[in-house]
């Protein structure tokens, strides 16, 4: 079989490479040894959060954090991607979402502040529009409610951490938690977000949370839900239950398996059906084949079972070390599919911190690859490594995503970035 | 409770992402079933040899395997489900009703050959009411109609294409007696690409008793069934499915489950009708004169073909056909699951996984939506008034073949 563009992972940096590389009127495949982190993971879009990263005020306005931080520091990927393509980038994420019925609003000049599910409180640039009333600048406080038997989210736990965070020039509203007495039909075992969110279809139970919201709720107060309103996009629920309770709701995702995230996943899969893409998860990629300095073909295998896969460009979305898009062994680390020579400390002993969340900036999160400006893997040499292999997302090097609240920004743009120019070779 | 170091299993492969989690169909829509991870990769820690199963849970997957595909460490999750289903199995019996369905192979001469009198006794209400009562079969399902003419019967009788270029073909039981067109259009389509079928002697395949647990029936028609194949694998022949589940059960599983590594040997043999044909077409060897087909048509991709690793040739090869419209829908697992939907336990289930391929088929107007698996056919007509076709019927057309040919037989009848 033959492609145009062979994105590899669907995560994402993959399905946005792919969405950016069939505008362009490719012929375009994801292959992906599994479902990308999308599905799992809270669903705000990061840009950049803290800058310098030992800093504790989070940023006011990403793009000047984003600015600065490409003037001193040339090999973070933000430095690569560039501001334009960024600001492009997200442009083109929120259409594609949009077109689902998944609404995202933000810009590049603010951060929000909300609260997350386990009571920190995190600065984010992108958010699902059901999110947005949660932002704790805002001076009313806050109703945490939750459900007896839905694990994933308990408002109290949420409200103690809430009280004892502290944001430096930020007074925090008060948050309290509360259990609604909902009967949502949950066993011994308990209900996940999922299940719950599936619920939502029916009208009685819609009612019944309405009514128990009216119930609890105070003068002025905003609620908090868990982010259980409908499995998929559409604001009718939410729309509903706001009208019930006569005051703002906002949904906090809850730990994965996450609602948020599915949403999210399933938009972006919808977008990616209707470009014409084609989508295989489940293949394990190896043994590339490569001539005169490209890459001409890919295997894919699953179990025992494996087809040759051809294309013009590739774009390596594998993700970081948690993800598999880098592997090690006790000497070394490696990327596993195409070889390629990764940077960062690569002696086991150099990859210690004495804590993981360290202020500046955990070591091993400088592990990945290095690439040109136009996002190709370079080798010790400097020079690219193939004419026509593009990176993205988590794998490159040279950022501590976690620290800097940069994740998602990174991902975005460097995957759209790599599907135009796989698109435009 | 000792920790189980089983270096078959890579549970330790687990990262606890819950991705899996996030997308079985089964969790979404009870909380009966805790989940892939929990049942598989968390358990199995647990599991030890002899044990008596602990989490009777694990009664309620589908077996579907997009665990399996969505994994991003390759775990092999469906293999610790399956395996923790048949020991539980083992430990407390099969029900009656159980083995009933999965014999269903077993009616099926007697069905067709007294096919109206055998369909007409399946909606009798006394039945339904009996079967519901006391096997606890779902009352309101509809069962699949048997057929005058099985398969075989035809191929006796009509068959008789002959050339030097020769396939196997393993059509199964469900071809054979309830749905022969299909079995026919899989012919007609080689035909016209100049190959004969041939037809290993052959019996179900097994998959219905290795769902419900029962590996030794299962077994019993492996063997039975691999005489033939493992022949026609001797003598060169490729060997053509055009069941999904049928063709991951004999080209994956007998080796798998049932403890007979000889199926190794059809491995590279069995191959999947349109993956044959695709096969074909890249080698230039495809009659691609193709007639225009003006339709706009929905695809509901069943998850056995998913889990069988060669792409979706299917949509590969329909987009050969001019002005043809095929749309893959973005369904996972219809719910009925084999026999699954058919046990009045977990009808409802069944049915809340079924409402998302349910919503996607409302989307189009058309009479048809295609499906390589029997099972999800059935599920469509359950689901909508839609008419569930194989993809090869739409080749069939293309290639101007179904002139004279009647209506596909129905997946199942209306109550």
């Amino acid at each position: 079989m033959k492609y145009d563009t062979v994105v590899i992972g669907a995560g994402l940096g993959g399905l946005m490479a792919a969405l950016s590389a069939a505008e362009r009127g490719k012929k375009t495949l994801v292959v992906s040894r599994g479902m990308g982190i999308i599905t799992i993971f809270s669903g705000t879009i990061d840009i950049l959060g803290y800058y310098p990263v030992q800093d504790t005020a989070p940023l006011s306005s990403p793009r000047e954090g984003v600015e600065r931080l490409i003037s001193e520091d040339p090999k973070h990927p933000y430095a690569r991607v560039g501001v334009e393509a960024l600001e492009k980038g997200m442009s083109f994420f929120q259409e594609a979402v949009a077109r689902e019925g998944v609404t995202y609003v933000g810009n590049l000049d603010r951060n929000f502040l909300v609260p997350t599910a386990v009571g920190t409180i995190k600065p984010t640039a992108f958010l699902s529009k059901r999110m947005e009333a949660g932002d704790v600048r805002e001076e009313s406080d806050v109703l945490i409610a939750g459900f007896r038997g839905l694990k994933d989210f308990y408002p109290a736990y949420m409200a103690h951490n809430i009280s004892t965070s502290t944001v430096p020039g930020v007074s925090i509203p008060h948050f309290r938690g509360r259990v609604l007495d909902v009967d949502i039909g949950a066993d011994g075992s308990g209900m996940s977000a999922l299940t719950l969110a599936r619920k939502m279809e029916e009208d009685a139970m819609i009612q019944a949370i309405g009514r128990a919201l009216f119930c609890q709720v105070r003068d002025g107060e905003r609620i908090a839900l868990p982010a259980v309103l409908g499995i998929r996009g559409g604001d009718e629920v939410f729309r509903r239950l706001e009208d019930m309770a006569g005051t703002r709701i906002f949904e906090t995702p809850t730990l994965p398996p996450s609602v948020t995230g599915y949403r999210l996943y399933r938009a972006l899969e919808s977008r990616v059906r209707a470009s014409g893409i084609r989508l295989l998860i489940g293949y394990d990629v190896h043994d590339p084949e490569i001539r005169g300095g490209r890459v001409a073909a890919v295997n894919i295998s699953m179990g025992k079972k494996t087809k040759r896969i051809e294309g013009d460009t590739f774009v390596l979305a594998t993700g970081g070390l948690v993800g598999r898009g880098i592997i090690t062994d006790r000497k070394s680390t490696l990327e596993p599919i195409f070889g390629l020579p990764v940077s960062g400390p690569s002696r086991r002993n150099e990859w210690f911190a004495e804590r993981f969340f360290d202020p500046s900036g955990h070591p091993i999160n400088k592990i990945g690859l290095e690439v040109d400006d136009r996002l190709r893997p370079t080798g010790d040499g400097k020079k690219h490594v193939y004419e026509n292999l593009f990176a993205c997302g988590a794998e490159l090097a040279g950022y501590a995503a976690l620290r800097e609240k940069s994740g998602g920004g990174v991902t975005i743009a460097s995957g759209f970035k790599a599907g135009r120019l796989a698109g435009e070779l | 409770m000792t920790v189980k170091t089983d270096i078959r299993y890579p549970t330790d492969q687990c990262i606890k992402c819950t991705i899996c989690v996030e997308h079985c169909p089964v969790v979404k829509v009870t909380e009966k079933f805790l989940g892939p991870k929990q049942v598989g990769p968390d358990f199995q820690r647990f599991r030890s040899e002899g044990d008596e199963p602990h989490d009777a849970s694990v009664e309620y997957c589908t077996g579907c395997r997009i665990c399996d595909i969505v994994c991003p460490s390759g775990v092999n999750i469906s293999e610790l489900n399956t395996r923790a289903k048949i020991a539980l199995r083992a430990a407390r019996g099969i029900p009656v009703r159980d083995r009933l369905l999965s014999h269903a192979y077993m009616f099926g001469d007697l069905a067709s050959f007294a096919a109206p009198a055998a369909n007409a006794f399946l909606k009798l209400r006394p039945f339904r009411w009996m079967s519901d009562k006391i096997l606890h079969l779902e009352k309101d399902v509809k069962y699949p109609s048997y057929s005058k003419q099985p398969f075989e019967k035809w191929i006796r009788e009509s068959y008789h294409f002959e050339s030097d270029k020769k396939v196997a073909y393993f059509f199964g039981c469900f071809t054979n007696n309830n749905d022969p067109s299909l079995g026919r259009a899989v012919v007609r389509v080689l035909e016209r690409n100049g190959y004969q079928a041939v037809f290993p002697k052959q019996d179900c395949c097994g998959l219905p008793l290795l769902g419900n647990g029962d590996v030794r029936g299962a077994r019993k028609l492996a063997k039975k069934n691999l005489e033939g194949l493992l022949r026609a694998a001797d003598d060169g022949l490729d060997i053509i499915y055009s069941s999904t589940s049928c063709g991951m059960m004999i080209r994956d599983d007998y080796e798998t489950y049932l403890d007979l590594p000889e199926a190794a040997a059809l491995f590279d043999r069995m191959k999947e009708v349109s993956e044959f044909l695709w096969g074909l077409y890249e080698a230039g060897e495809l009659d691609t004169d193709f007639e225009p087909v003006d339709l706009s048509i929905p695809y509901h991709v069943p998850c056995h073909l998913r889990s069988l690793g060669i792409g979706l040739p299917a949509l590969d090869l329909l987009g050969l056909i001019p002005e043809l419209h095929v749309e893959e829908l973005e369904t996972y697992c219809c719910g009925l699951a084999g026999t699954y939907g058919f046990k009045s336990e977990k009808y409802d289930i069944s049915l809340a996984i079924g409402r998302e391929l349910e919503r996607e088929l409302g989307r189009f107007d058309g009479p048809y939506a295609l499906s390589d698996c029997e099972a999800c056919r059935m599920q469509i007509e359950n689901l909508s008034s839609k008419k569930g076709l194989h993809p090869i019927f739409i080749l069939q057309r293309a290639y101007g073949l179904d002139a004279a040919e009647e209506e596909p037989d129905t997946a199942s009848e209306q109550r």
